[in-house]
């Protein structure tokens, strides 16, 4: 599924969708079912440290369990960024831009069920579009999506369900930015 | 003169007013004789050997405020990282100066304007500031201290009672009682709070020595070289306090009954006691402080109180002859265990087996396949710290479990050979600040010389690029890599050299590790040796190895509430692994023996009271074993003997079974909150239970039973590695020690059992880990061993042989005596091995000088080796020295013999290859080409290997 979702963020730049589209598509995030806040949540459970980043501000791409990847732990497109790297903008944008393939992804696979992603609750979106983002929206069991959808928190907060793995391992940044950021529904 | 000595000089001064109520009888026993003297003092008698002057001098330090009570750690130049410092208090600044300056430490202490201290101990030294730098590590300045003499005398008996004039704060009171028999002087105490307060009291009237001789134990710090600081119980291996001229030994020892069994592990907090080494004036005298200021006990309110025993013990002997006699005659320490709770070690080993090899398919463990290792989720995730591929590889050969060492032996001898560090970390790390220098060198192993030989054995000195990595090392240095070399080049002049370097280190009864000598002894037969490693054993015990609460003769419960108690450890990792807090693993609270969760014989070298790591108890009951030293096998028995089903992690802070129950660690990480798990860790531990295993049968069957095993020097849990070279069966040579899980049944969980194969016999050790006769059937699996019923056998019974019998087939029946041990060799027996058939088999191909090559490549240095376990398993490995910052991505080309061209890819650092060849198929010819970060394709020479 990640290789899909490589080829598919890919195929978008390849396809002619240059830097110039990219910014403009960052000029929608605001139209994203998602705010600004919820992005910098996703930065920074993907990657706090900014690994990659170089003395220029640059972002290159950098050794992970999963072969390379640049800015927020995103497939690296294009090889030749191993040479001149991301700007920070161009980090964002391509942020951004997955994030809208994963959201156009949930949308379809909702409508199949007759649930209009819109309509949700905005902390369902914002799982949903985060575990798409990590997992692949394909890969999302129907009872996880489920679950989700009802926030039902209490199977949402148990580890057995929201626990990520980096490779072999828990991923502890992206478990730990959940968990922060969910934690305190449990008990409400 | 300090003040502590004018007091009771004054004091006794006083008490001459009195002295007609002390000129009594002497008070005596078998060992003791009590003579009151005029001024209140107590001489005391063993013997014509020694003699000493007790007085009757207690201290109550009183606080009105919490003291604030944390480990001494960063100021480890002063005292040990354990000790304990108090933060509310400390001693003015010229006169903490001049004190440092008395006691022989190089530093200044300075202050600012804010009374923030700095501890400078020199350039290129420590200058420390912050935490440790504040407080006091001097337990005489937490509060006020209060003096005591008798004010009052009375013998009653055989009790001396002691009273004290009141404070207005507490009422204090003692006596010294001599017990009939063999007992040693009994010094109780009671401390009542009068007021709502902090209170701590010391008896501190015990003769001293002056400038003594070293008595390891926990209160004597670094080198035996720093006093006058507090270990907590936590901390305390043995709660006595000991001083030695070499000819007398003062202890002050803490009376079991003041320290019971707890059904919780003593922590910091709860900690009942500490112990003290006090230098004054160049004399050592012991202190035992009880209640422990600034620990749960010491806060009391009015109207309460704390008492106390002491025991005063005075021998004439060397100080383990006295460590030994608080341990056995005080303490109890006797051998208690059995297997009754865990099972046998033999399945457990099996367990940890499946555990690191993944059977179950989750995981647990975090195989990485593409690092060649277990992740070290515990300290620092994405990276790979083997302490020795030997462990695994040992299991891998014992447990004749081909798939075991292909899957997992053989990756982690790669690594070895080609990591230069065994702190790995080839991805970008979020670092949790728990490991320090992470590398991501390549080109020569972590392992040492000695590793390196182990290797070149186990591999049947058939790959050469062991020999040759071993030869890069040369010349040695010290003792093991001498024996190494002689082992290498069969040239007995490294022997004598290693024999040599061995005796200059006899010299003194401390330095060295002891490990050295037990195998410098197993070398030369030298039995100086094995006396030095005994010396040492001992060090290591009294310093490091739990030998103390006494062992109650109940039963308690454990797990209540059908729950495993959490480990302290587990709340801090949890929020830093973003887990909810942790929650006890579900189980069954059950009622059990308080034997068997007894922490006797465990370690304990950091802030938890268990350590579980079971690297010790193999070499000290080997040392038991050569030496015949009964406490010794005690000790060790109780730091392994029917503890473990599983891994079940490397530490506990609560008493619980979980470590007994068979899939203790197969759980998902955030679920296993009952001890500090690193799940690679069990790569460390089945080595560890595996040289338990033979060295227990070595030492049940007095020596007739013997495998050698090879060195892991250079590792810091160190064992013997075994499986490499044959051993010997009651005289016969040439025993293969094989031990398959599958090769049989045993219907008793008491049972240990042990196999070889070898002159066309199956041998058959078992050995009993019961106090009472037990009856064994054993099934062996036909797919293992075809057994001809009637086929001749010996057998022997206790190590007596017997006479000679007949094989019963597959099934046998027999009882073992109580701690027995029972054994056969069997003839005639089909013998299925798989890894061993393919290890031993005179056929297997040669590795020769041509089976290694180094290439320089424009992106850096290529190697290339084979690597041949034996016949059908030889692979080539082939790993790039190229860095993630320059190389992006690798291909292998390659092809044996004739064969087509095959590539593999690899787009994840370190760039290697290993693939399997096939036997007298041909050379293997390969060549490595990059993606450099610049996006240029190089391409390296090629690599052409050659079997002999």
């Amino acid at each position: 599924m990640k290789q899909n979702r490589t080829f598919l963020f890919a195929t978008a730049l390849w396809l002619g969708i240059g830097l110039r589209s990219v910014f403009a598509l960052t000029q929608g995030a605001d139209q994203l079912p998602i705010s600004p806040e919820f992005i910098g949540y996703i930065k920074a459970a993907a990657n706090p440290a900014k690994h990659g980043q170089g003395k220029d501000g640059r972002f290159y791409p950098y050794p992970t369990p999963q072969g390379y990847r640049i800015g927020y732990r995103q497939p690296v497109p294009d090889k030749a960024l191993h040479m001149r790297g991301w700007s920070a903008e161009e980090a964002d944008a391509a942020l951004v831009q997955q994030l809208k393939i994963v959201e156009s992804e949930l949308r379809q696979r909702l409508l199949k069920d007759g649930v209009n992603f819109d309509q949700m609750q905005p902390a369902c979106r914002e799982i949903l579009l985060d575990y798409g983002f990590t997992e692949g929206v394909a890969k999302l069991k129907p009872e996880w999506i489920q679950a989700v959808t009802q926030l039902d928190w209490v199977r949402i907060l148990n580890p057995d369900f929201y626990v990520r793995y980096d490779a072999d391992w828990p991923d502890s940044i992206r478990n730990k930015a959940f968990f922060e950021r969910w934690g305190k529904k449990g008990k409400q | 003169m300090s003040r502590h000595y004018l007091n009771i000089l004054a004091g006794l001064t006083c008490l001459g007013a009195t002295a007609s109520i002390l000129s009594a009888a002497p008070i005596s026993n078998q060992i003791y004789e009590i003579q009151p003297a005029k001024d209140g003092s107590l001489e005391i008698k063993v013997g014509q050997e020694m003699s000493a002057r007790l007085v009757p001098s207690f201290t109550v330090m009183v606080s009105g405020l919490d003291p604030g009570y944390h480990r001494n750690n960063s100021n480890y130049l002063l005292a040990p990282r354990t000790s304990l410092r108090w933060e509310k208090y400390k001693q003015p600044l010229e006169e903490l100066n001049l004190w440092l300056q008395e006691m022989g430490f190089e530093v200044l202490v300075t202050e600012d304007a804010k009374g923030k201290r700095t501890w400078n101990y020199g350039d290129g030294k420590m200058i420390l500031t912050g935490q440790y730098a504040q407080g006091t590590t001097n337990p005489f300045l937490v509060g006020e201290q209060v003096d005591l003499l008798p004010s009052e005398t009375v013998i009653e008996g055989r009790t001396i009672r002691w009273k004290f004039t009141s404070d207005s704060r507490f009422t204090f009171s003692a006596s010294l009682t001599l017990p009939e028999g063999k007992g040693d002087p009994e010094i109780s105490y009671q401390l009542s709070a009068n007021k709502a307060g902090f209170y701590s009291a010391a008896f501190t009237g015990v003769p001293g020595v002056k400038e003594g001789n070293l008595v390891p134990q926990t209160s004597s710090g670094r080198s035996g070289k720093q006093f006058n600081h507090v270990v907590a119980e936590v901390t305390e291996k043995l709660p006595r306090v000991q001083v030695s001229d070499g000819r007398k030994n003062f202890l002050l020892v803490v009376h079991p009954e003041s320290i019971p069994f707890t059904e919780q592990l003593i922590n910091f907090n709860t900690s009942r006691f500490g112990t003290m080494i006090r230098k004054e004036n160049g004399v050592l005298t012991p202190v035992v402080f009880a209640p422990l200021m600034g620990a749960a006990s010491s806060k009391m309110r009015a109207g309460e109180s704390r008492a106390f025993k002491l025991f005063f013990v005075m021998r004439a002997e060397e100080w383990q002859s006295a460590l030994r006699y608080v341990a056995e005659d005080i303490y109890g320490v006797r051998d208690q265990r059995d297997n009754s709770g865990s099972g046998s070690l033999s399945a457990a080993i099996a367990r940890v087996r499946d555990y690191l090899a993944d059977r179950n398919g989750k995981n647990y463990a975090m195989w990485h396949v593409e690092q060649k290792y277990y992740d070290y989720w515990s300290d620092q995730s994405g990276m790979f710290k083997p302490f020795s591929p030997l462990y695994g590889l040992s299991a891998a050969v014992v447990l004749d479990d081909e798939d075991f060492y292909r899957q997992r032996a053989l990756p982690a001898v790669e690594f070895a050979i080609s990591r230069a560090t065994n702190v790995f970390a080839p991805y970008d790390l979020n670092d949790t600040g728990q490991v320090s220098k992470p590398s991501r060198q390549l080109g020569k192993p972590y392992v040492p010389l000695p590793q390196l030989v182990s290797l070149w054995e186990f591999y049947q000195r058939r790959t050469f690029v062991f020999r040759f990595l071993a030869e890069q090392v040369l010349p040695p240095s010290g003792v093991m890599d001498l024996l190494a070399f002689w082992k290498l080049s069969g040239d007995g002049a490294q022997l004598e050299k290693a024999k040599a370097a061995g005796e200059k280190g006899l010299k003194s009864e401390s330095g060295g590790s002891y490990m050295d000598f037990l195998e410098l002894y197993e070398a030369t037969g030298d039995k100086r040796f094995l006396g030095a490693a005994k010396a040492r054993i001992y060090t290591q015990i009294a310093t490091g190895v739990n030998l103390f609460p006494k062992v109650p003769e109940e039963e308690i419960i454990y797990d209540k509430g059908d729950k495993v108690p959490v480990h302290a450890h587990s709340f801090g990792r949890h929020k830093a692994w973003g887990f909810p807090l942790p929650e006890g693993l579900p189980t069954v609270e059950q009622k059990a023996p308080a034997w068997r969760c007894s922490e006797i014989g465990l370690e304990s070298f950091g802030p938890h009271r268990a350590e579980l790591w079971p690297n010790h108890p193999p070499q000290i009951l080997r040392i038991a074993t050569c030496s015949e030293d009964r406490f010794l096998q005690t000790v060790a028995r109780w730091g392994i003997v029917g503890r473990y089903a599983n891994y079940a992690g490397d530490n506990r802070t609560e008493r619980s079974l979980i470590t007994e129950k068979p899939d203790a660690p197969e759980h998902p990480i955030w679920k296993l909150t009952y001890s500090s798990i690193n799940p690679g860790h069990a790569w460390e531990f089945i080595g560890a239970m595996l040289d338990f295993r033979v060295t227990d049968c070595f030492d049940r069957s007095r020596q007739q039973i013997f495998f050698p095993g090879l060195t892991l020097a250079g590792s810091p849990f160190r064992v013997h590695a075994y499986g490499a070279l044959p051993g010997r069966f009651y005289g016969e040579e040439n025993a293969h020690l094989w031990c398959p899980p599958d090769l049989l049944e045993i219907d008793n969980q008491q049972i240990e059992w042990l196999a070889a194969w070898g002159n066309g016999k199956l041998y058959l050790a078992f050995w009993s880990q019961s106090f009472r006769e037990e009856e064994v059937t054993v099934q062996i699996n036909p797919k293992r061993a075809t057994i001809a019923t009637g086929a001749p056998l010996l057998s022997w019974e206790n190590n007596q042989p017997r006479p000679g019998g007949t094989s019963s087939g597959q099934r046998m029946e027999f009882k073992i005596p109580a701690k027995g041990i029972t054994a056969f060799a069997i003839e005639k027996a089909d013998i299925k091995t798989t890894l061993q058939a393919k290890m031993f088999d005179p056929s297997a191909p040669k590795m020769g000088s041509e089976s290694i090559k180094t290439v320089e490549a424009p992106f850096g240095k290529v190697h290339g080796m084979l690597l041949s376990m034996g016949r059908g398993l030889t692979n080539a490995f082939i790993y790039a020295e190229a860095l993630p910052k320059d190389v992006i991505a690798a291909r292998l080309r390659y092809r044996q013999g004739n064969g087509e061209w095959k590539t593999l890819q690899d787009e994840i650092f370190p760039y290697e290859f290993s693939v399997w060849l096939e036997d007298s198929v041909g050379d293997f010819e390969a060549v490595m080409e990059v993606d450099t970060k610049r996006l240029e394709k190089q391409e390296s020479p090629a690599i052409v290997l050659k079997s002999e």
